[in-house]
């Protein structure tokens, strides 16, 4: 200590203290690429592509109330009860203040704007192949598309941006619905018209799930359909057909993993298991047997599951199988659904309850039911789990074969393995199609199973309208058939039942058609929109979430002809006072 | 435990010795003294310390000497010089031999007493005149030391003690007796970066006396504490939950849009108040104005709050105890409807008014009726009917009694050499909630060492441990754990959790115990903290100060599933199955952070006869890295094996890096002239990371004077006044708290999958700003401090004017640029103007002492600059048409909490419920608009008859717009039509309503007294002039949802008519409340609105302390220095409307705060 030098000891102190970094304030973020690098590399570029694909999946990662799957704004489903305060337009309660609207006029604007950037960049990326370049151009303007598409079938007519843009810029007035459409057709042409574009990816490629010209024509056409330019629309479908796609002869394996990939999809909706890249749709559309627990908040419409004819394709009627049903109130006749030796406390129950407990065969009771729903249209049994049909479920950890019965005698893991659903109290008809079996998958929150948005079959069925538009019977028939042969229905004009008597009678059946072969797979709410028949079927008296039977639990409320259109949300006409509300929405 | 702290004091004493045993050898011949000196001190080390002057006269020096110690030499070499010498360390400092020691000085020693004849440890002793000696009293109260013999007068100062001037006669033996100070001049008060006494301050600083605080009161988090104590600082507890209880603070309002949470500092290092344990806190300093604030200029915009460790005290060697414990109590539960059979009447009555099916069977309600005749009875499955058909009350099932405890150990002390302070802590505050509570300990070590009389070098180390049970996950206390609830579930009987027993019970019900129990593992959070500091006296008066201080923080989390069925009692059988072992998750997460930081000051302090100036310079940077890693896989191969190597398969694995650094550059210079005038100027410039190297670096001068009117020469003789001082200052501060990198446009990842292989991809998801710079917030300052009638009355008023200006905030973009996140800009102003009073009220009479104070503050908030005021109201546009427009979306951001020029921060905007006359139609006949109903609820046919008309009329109700029992019907409410458009309650309507969820008026009052040896304290503290808005299913709605609960409030008073069944028993037509509607049905009465916007206004007593120490006589015997037991209560009583839990939480439910009746003692050895 004698030896301690003061400036020796102030050196070492302030030498230790000072001995830091002169760029010690420039930190660079380490999970994220800034804008300054991101069109300097092919590699980072493709990402950039890849982004706007991104946003394919955007409603589906999630089970979110705020973004319900569009079918359920179709007559195809309703929603559990609990949760119906979420849907304003079917409630009657729909405001332009609805989050709804907002909700996804947001989250289909962001797309565009993704892909406004590789359009407008790409071009300068280095060390890129111009062939790369020019097919990632049709591959984001076939998305840009995609989007706009969806847009202007909601709101007719929306502000139009085709280039970066500042987020202080972005308030342009809209444009009329003609020329979105006409800005669809052509970003459509120019990606049929890029060389780059291969006609479509084998089931094997790695590139599988990425735009093709086969997806660009079939979408093509189908904006044809909303122009009703439908000479146009059958050209696209007629070119889709040459390009080598054909239908799967297993209609349930389209939406089983190992086989999604197959010539019959022509653009899905690529999910994997892994968290956030996979579909919540086993977990939204699930029971509670499901390997990891569905919700089951989206519930078959009944009306819809009474669609589905009989094999020999008659129309199907309760009356044929159930003498009097049509006549008994709804409570009367649950008695029909029950289950076989029910116990003394469970007659009493249903007895108080109104069923008429005179028609009730404590053996045959099930099979009584059950005759009803044999002998129908195949893909309805592939499609909805049906009163006494099965259903393996794995919720336990192992595949449990369940029976929907009524009323629930519950345990998950012991006899009789009811099947047991987040409605216990009620008893609704449940989906199948994209929920797991047994233990092939057992994440609920992201099931790998795609999503075919273009799918051949639905193709056809489109090809089929397009030719009955223009009154050409025969093709039409002839690829309704196409469809109906591979699941084994009644062809038409095969028997009395099938004939087609005139050409709305053929555009009764094919719209018919898409809703037995396409369920569930987001088409049918802006089918019945372009139809304009959403209100005829969605809001038909009475019609909501009904029990099996036909009691009500709520149903839909018609609030006028406004509700047709969306309305441009009114947060947005707040920043910008530009844009025009449609007309009968009042801000 | 006494004999190893003094086992470790003697060791380091030990250092010293060698000094002493200098030898050496010296041969020398006709050199000059100054030549001798460098030969010893090259021979030596030692150093010679000397004036210039003094070797003026100095005479050559011849030496020869072997091995002589060099006390010997230096006697021999000076002998013939007019020079004498002393020796210090390492260091010979030569002085003008003046007259001969042994005869001119003397050896006094003594004893200093406090009033009641006990010893006063740490006293300090001082001589007064021209050469100034001082020692402090040891733990006995005794001094020694030599003092010149013409010394006449001592001067004994020790705080807490008037200050006492003693006339040495010729005993030299002295015994000398205190009185109390009832309010101290000399209080030393914390600032940035040093002290000040508290008369020469000049910015507005209020200080906390905390340690008298953290003696008594059952404190989980020292922030809860505050509340009441301090003019112009607001704490508002949120929640009750253990390790998530800390308050939220403000010092003189919100005063931007961003993070307004104070910058804390605990010895210098930026902390929450989390980190550090409050029986290690002396004191707490909150610097409110920019002139206090401004030396740390980038984060304290929002107001600093700077917390002093304790260090030794001179003189004594502590060792202490303390003892706590606590019965946790809930303070305030909401009461749910707890009857089963009454519940699912409810349920029904709200299906069957929406026109929907009723849910419960008439057969089910009657079984549970019967059952709760006969409780103990055994049901048909053999349960016990209270079991099979339960009635379950959650909230009163899941908040529970606790007993908390609390052992904290001390050891402090000080010499002239050595000042330590050991401390450890173990807190064990089970909340509560079974299995939800947190065991902490804190460890703690302050060491200084003066190595000589121009170096001190130190060390202060502490860390903690927090585990804290992983049951307290969010979802299950304060989400669906207390609003998916129905009473009819058994919360755990015989080894079982229970499902929902009604068959028509939606079985996804929760059981809010199973949520609790469900997962298991464990939250550790631990951090260690530890500095090194160097203190080197250049010069006399110039003080180099550095420090290196380095964190380390981990949070550590496992989770993991437990596999829980659900049986249901009344059908005996497993409902729900327990998960497969194959779906259980396992999952680690880990978060750390690594900062480091240094400091470097210059500080010179100097009198010159009436002038005092200190100069400040001084230099800091920090970096903090911060990561987390986020691993989980499942399939687990048994439950109990957790482990994550153990689990079979890989689900995620997620982690993030992110970085912050700052640079700063700071002086101070203060002067004082003659102790009546002063000033301090203060500037700092400071880098941030956040900004883009154009922009990152900002200077925040500030500047403040003080005029001590009473030291003027027409009132130092004024008795009644013993200090008056008038302040003044005006400061700016930064504040930079965003995202770490927000001025960069960054590419986030957002990828997809093809060919079924995940692909990579990356969107712009935030839109950046690279414009974006400092905010920075002025203040000014006015302020008063008196302190009068014989210092018994001290009175602080300080008015202040705060504004920040170009506040990081997203203001809205159009939502047709998709769902970015909004850039931030430099956009808006926001200004507080506030003023403070603090008064209080101290005497002693004999033995009793009491005190009482009061402080009050009114803070006004505005968000003065933003994007216009708002203008609304109809215009003819182009076709001559009358339109309503409204600018709201351009010059506005938010929802119900909106951000807009001339209003307060976040200001509810929302529907004004409709006010009617009650009249319905005009004379004409024809409907009046301004004639529904009185206070907006449609409640009688006469009301319907209106509405009815009125929409025959065309005027639309929203939100459900259609008269019927699914949209509106008798028992809704409708809404005010501001705008005259003829839609009662759209977007248009929405008003301002002049309230915020922000005080404006914050109160507290504490009173205390002590008589002999009894203590007793108390403190209030009140907000007032704020809002909460609270509405939430299960809680207090008149909604209902399948399996939610349903609020007692309602069940028991709602509105209830049937227009088919006017005589209905239910019907109930006066009720405020809603007619009770299931979801699905009607959401007419949910909407936005003032009927759901409650006054917040509250007083509490937080706290009452009574204390009693146990006579010295009685300690004595067990060698005890003293012994005091005592009571503290803590939020004990508190008057408000509010509906909810409790309305600091500033919501309705949560985790319920504690009531708390904590017992212990105070033992100093």
């Amino acid at each position: 200590m004698k030896n301690l030098n003061k400036s020796i000891v102030i050196l070492l102190v302030s030498l230790s203290l000072t001995g830091c970094k002169s760029n010690l304030l420039d930190t660079l973020p380490s999970n994220e690429v800034s804008s300054e690098s991101i069109w300097e590399n092919a590699n980072l570029a493709t990402l950039a592509v890849t982004g706007v694909y991104n946003q394919l999946r955007a409603n589906y990662t999630t089970n979110s109330a705020s973004y319900p799957t569009w079918d359920l704004r179709s007559s195809l489903m309703d929603f559990d009860a609990n949760w119906i305060g979420n849907l304003p337009q079917l409630r009657g309660t729909a405001t332009p203040e609805s989050a709804d609207f907002l909700n996804y006029w947001k989250q289909l604007y962001e797309p565009i704007h993704r892909a406004n950037d590789v359009i407008a960049n790409i071009g300068r990326v280095p060390d890129m192949p111009d062939n790369k370049k020019s097919q990632y151009l049709a591959e984001v303007k076939f998305l840009r598309a995609y989007f706009y598409f969806k847009l202007n079938a909601l709101w007719k007519g929306v502000p139009i941006y085709t280039e970066p843009v500042e987020a202080s810029e972005a308030n342009k007035p809209r444009s009329s619905e003609e020329d979105v459409w006409k800005l669809i057709i052509s970003d459509l042409s120019d990606a049929i018209e890029e060389s780059n574009l291969p006609d479509k990816y084998e089931t094997g490629s790695s590139d599988f799930g990425r735009i093709s010209k086969g997806a660009v024509f079939a979408f093509r056409g189908q904006v044809y359909l909303w122009t009703k330019e439908y000479q146009k629309a059958i050209d696209d479908f007629e070119k889709v057909k040459t390009l080598g796609y054909s239908l799967h002869p297993q209609y349930r394996a389209l939406f089983k993993e190992a086989t999604e990939r197959n010539d019959e999809v022509i653009l899905s909706i690529q999910f994997i298991e892994e968290a956030g890249s996979g579909n919540s749709f086993s977990w939204a559309f699930g029971n509670r047997g499901s390997a990891g627990a569905g919700w089951n908040n989206y519930i078959p419409n009944i009306n819809f599951v009474d669609s589905y004819e009989q094999a020999n394709g008659k129309a199907f009627n309760w009356d044929d199988f159930l003498p009097g049903y049509s006549s008994m109130t709804p409570r009367q006749r649950s008695v029909f659904f029950f289950r076989d030796n029910m116990t003394n406390a469970e007659i009493q129950t249903l007895t108080s309850y109104g069923a008429d407990m005179t028609k009730y065969l404590p053996i045959g009771n099930e099979a009584r039911i059950k005759a009803a729903y044999a002998n129908r249209d195949p893909r309805m049994n592939m499609n909805i789990i049906t009163p006494y049909s099965t259903y393996l479920g794995g919720l336990t950890g192992k595949d449990i074969t369940y029976t929907l019965r009524w009323p629930y005698r519950g345990s998950d893991n012991a006899e009789p393995y009811d099947l047991r659903t987040d409605t216990n109290s009620k008893f609704y008809y449940l989906i199948r199609k994209f929920v797991f079996e047994g233990r092939e998958h057992i994440y609920q929150s992201y099931s790998p199973i795609d999503l075919p948005i273009i799918r051949y079959a639905g193709v056809l069925l489109s090809l089929a309208e397009a030719y009955n538009e223009v009154g050409n019977t025969a093709e039409s028939v002839k690829n309704v058939n196409l469809v109906r042969s591979r699941v084994g229905a009644q062809l038409l004009n095969s028997n009395s039942y099938t004939n087609i008597v005139n050409q709305n009678d053929l555009r009764e059946r094919i719209r018919n058609e898409k809703y037995w072969e396409l369920p569930f797979e987001e088409h049918m709410y802006f089918e019945e929109l372009r139809w304009g028949t959403w209100k005829d079927k969605k809001f038909k008296a009475g019609n909501g979430l009904t029990e099996i039977w036909g009691t009500s639990t709520y149903t839909y409320s018609w609030i006028g002809e406004h509700n047709w259109i969306w309305p441009i949300p009114s947060s947005e006409i707040e920043m910008n006072r530009d844009l025009n509300q449609n007309p009968g929405w009042i801000n | 435990m006494k004999l190893t702290v003094m086992l470790f004091l003697l060791s380091l004493m030990q250092l010293r010795a060698e000094v002493f045993a200098q030898r050496l050898t010296l041969h020398v011949e006709n050199k000059s003294l100054k030549d001798v000196m460098k030969e010893i001190n090259q021979k030596t080390g030692y150093d010679f310390f000397y004036k210039n002057s003094l070797l003026k006269n100095t005479t050559p020096i011849s030496i020869s000497v072997e091995n002589t110690n060099l006390k010997s030499i230096l006697d021999v070499i000076l002998s013939n010089q007019s020079i004498d010498y002393k020796i210090d360390d390492s260091t010979v400092i030569l002085l003008p031999r003046e007259k001969n020691h042994e005869e001119q000085t003397r050896t006094i020693s003594g004893v200093v007493l406090n009033p009641a004849g006990e010893p006063i440890a740490g006293a300090t002793i001082r001589t007064v005149g021209k050469s100034e000696i001082q020692t402090q009293s040891d733990a006995e109260g005794k001094f020694q030391f030599t003092i010149d013999s013409d010394v006449k007068e001592l001067l004994i100062t020790s705080i807490g003690f008037k200050e006492n001037r003693y006339t040495i006669g010729s005993s030299n033996n002295l015994k000398i007796q205190l009185t109390v100070a009832i309010n101290d001049l000399d209080e030393i008060v914390v600032v940035g970066f040093g002290t000040q006494k508290k008369v020469n301050l000049t910015g507005a600083v209020s200080s906390i006396n905390f340690e008298k605080e953290a003696e008594s009161r059952p404190i989980t988090s020292i922030s809860n504490v505050l509340a009441g104590l301090a003019p112009g600082l607001q704490a508002m507890q949120g929640s009750g939950m253990p390790n998530s209880d800390n308050s939220t603070l403000r010092i003189r309002g919100t005063g931007t849009l961003n993070t307004s949470t104070p910058l804390v500092l605990v010895d210098g290092m930026e902390q929450s108040f989390n980190d550090i344990n409050p029986a290690d806190v002396e004191s707490i300093s909150v610097l409110k104005d920019a002139a206090s604030a401004s030396i740390y200029g980038n984060r304290a915009a929002n107001g600093v709050i700077l917390i002093t460790t304790k260090k030794g005290k001179n003189g004594r060697m502590d060792l202490s105890y303390r003892s706590l414990y606590s019965v946790n109590t809930p303070s305030n539960l909401i009461e749910l409807v707890d009857n089963s059979a009454a519940y699912m009447e409810l349920m029904n009555e709200s299906s069957t008014n929406v026109g929907q099916a009723y849910i419960f069977n008439e057969e089910t309600i009657n079984k549970w009726r019967e059952a709760e005749k006969d409780p103990n009875g055994l049901s048909e499955t053999g349960y016990p009917n209270y079991v099979a058909y339960p009635n379950t009350d959650w909230y009163k099932e899941v908040f529970q009694q606790k007993l908390m405890n609390d052992q904290t150990l001390t050891a402090r002390g000080a010499t002239d050499k050595v000042n330590y302070s050991l401390s450890g802590t173990y807190l064990n505050n089970p909340g509560l909630i079974d299995g939800a509570g947190m065991k902490k300990y804190y460890l703690r070590s302050n060491l200084s060492f003066s190595i000589n009389d121009w170096l001190t070098v130190g060390n202060r180390t502490y860390g903690y441990q927090s585990d804290v049970g992983r049951n307290s996950t969010s979802t299950a206390l304060s989400d669906l754990g207390f609003t998916k609830v129905v009473p009819s579930i058994y919360p755990f009987y015989d080894g079982k959790y229970g499902a929902p027993e009604p068959k028509e019970e939606d079985p996804q019900s929760h059981n809010t115990l199973w949520d609790i129990q469900s997962t298991g593992g464990s939250y550790t959070y631990s951090q260690i903290n530890t500095s090194m500091f160097a203190d080197i006296n250049l010069f006399k008066d110039l003080v180099y100060h550095a420090n290196f201080d380095w964190t380390r923080y981990w949070q550590e989390d496992l989770y993991f599933d437990k596999s829980l069925g659900k049986y249901s009692f009344s059908q005996d059988q497993m409902i729900i199955a327990p998960m497969s072992s194959q779906e259980l998750s396992s999952a680690f997460y880990t978060m750390g952070n690594k900062r480091w930081r240094v400091e470097q000051t210059l500080n010179y302090r100097k009198s010159f006869d009436i002038h005092d100036i200190g100069v400040l310079l001084g230099h800091e940077e920090m970096r903090k890295t911060q990561y987390n890693i986020d691993a989980q896989k499942t399939g687990l191969i048994d439950q109990s094996i957790t482990d994550l190597s153990t689990a079979t398969e890989m689900k995620s694995i997620t982690g993030t890096n992110t970085e912050f650094a700052s640079r700063s550059f700071f002086g101070r210079l203060n002067y004082g002239y003659n102790s009546k005038y002063l000033l301090e100027v203060n500037l700092r410039y400071d880098g941030s990371s956040r900004f883009s190297p154009e922009t990152r670096w900002g200077w925040f001068p500030s500047v403040s004077a003080g005029w001590r009117i009473s030291q003027e020469s027409f009132l130092k003789d004024v008795e009644l006044i013993n200090e008056l001082k008038i302040r003044g200052s005006w400061g700016k501060l930064g504040n930079n708290s965003i995202g770490n990198y927000d001025w960069q446009n960054t590419y986030s990842k957002a990828g997809y999958a093809f060919g079924n292989n995940v692909a990579n991809g990356l969107a712009m998801t935030s839109i950046a700003n690279r414009n974006l710079m400092w905010e920075s917030t002025a203040i000014s300052n006015i302020g008063f401090d008196a302190l009068l009638f014989d210092s018994r009355l001290n009175a602080i008023i300080d008015l202040y004017n705060k504004t920040t200006d170009g506040i990081l905030f997203r203001p809205n973009i159009y939502a047709t640029m998709g769902n970015k996140t909004a850039p931030f800009q430099n956009i808006a102003e926001v200004s507080n103007k506030g003023v403070e009073v603090a008064l209080s009220w101290n005497d002693i009479a004999g033995d009793f002492r009491y005190n009482i104070g009061t402080n009050f503050s009114y803070n006004l908030n505005r968000v003065s600059k933003y994007k216009g005021l708002l203008e609304r109201g109809w215009i003819e546009d182009s076709n001559g048409q009358s339109v309503y427009t409204s600018n709201i979306g351009d010059v506005s951001t938010g929802g119900t909490n909106r951000i807009l020029e001339g209003h307060t921060i976040n200001e509810f905007y929302m529907l004004d419920v409709y006010k009617g006359s009650g009249n319905y139609f005009n004379a004409d006949g024809s409907v009046n608009i301004n004639g529904g109903p009185k206070d907006g609820m449609i409640r009688t046919p006469g009301d319907m008859e209106w509405i009815s008309k009125m929409i025959e009329e065309g005027y639309t109700f929203y939100p459900n717009q259609q008269l019927s029992k699914t949209n509106i019907w008798y028992g809704d409410y409708i809404y005010k039509d501001i705008n005259g458009d003829g839609v009662y309650g759209n977007s248009g309507d929405n008003d301002f309503q002049m309230l915020s969820p922000e005080p404006k008026y914050n109160f507290g009052l504490q009173a205390g007294m002590s008589w002999k040896n009894f203590d007793f304290s108390m403190n209030w503290a009140a907000s007032m002039g704020f809002g909460i808005y609270w509405y939430r299913v299960g809680q207090n709605s008149s909604a209902t949802v399948f399996g939610y609960a349903i609020p007692k409030s309602i069940a028991e008073d709602h509105y209830f008519y049937d227009p088919e069944n006017p005589s209905d028993p239910r019907t109930n037509l006066n009720s405020m409340n809603p007619r009770l509607t299931r979801n699905g049905g009607s959401s007419q009465s949910e909407a936005v609105s003032t009927l759901h916007l409650e006054n917040g206004d509250f007083l509490k007593l937080k706290n009452v302390t009574i204390g009693y120490k146990i006579p010295n006589s009685i300690t004595q015997k067990a060698k005890i220095r003293d012994i005091r037991i005592f009571f503290s209560g803590e939020n004990l009583l508190n008057f408000n409307n509010f509906k909810g839990m409790d309305p600091e939480m500033r919501t309705g439910v949560g985790y319920v705060t504690t009531r708390q009746y904590a017992f212990g003692l105070n033992v100093n050895f």
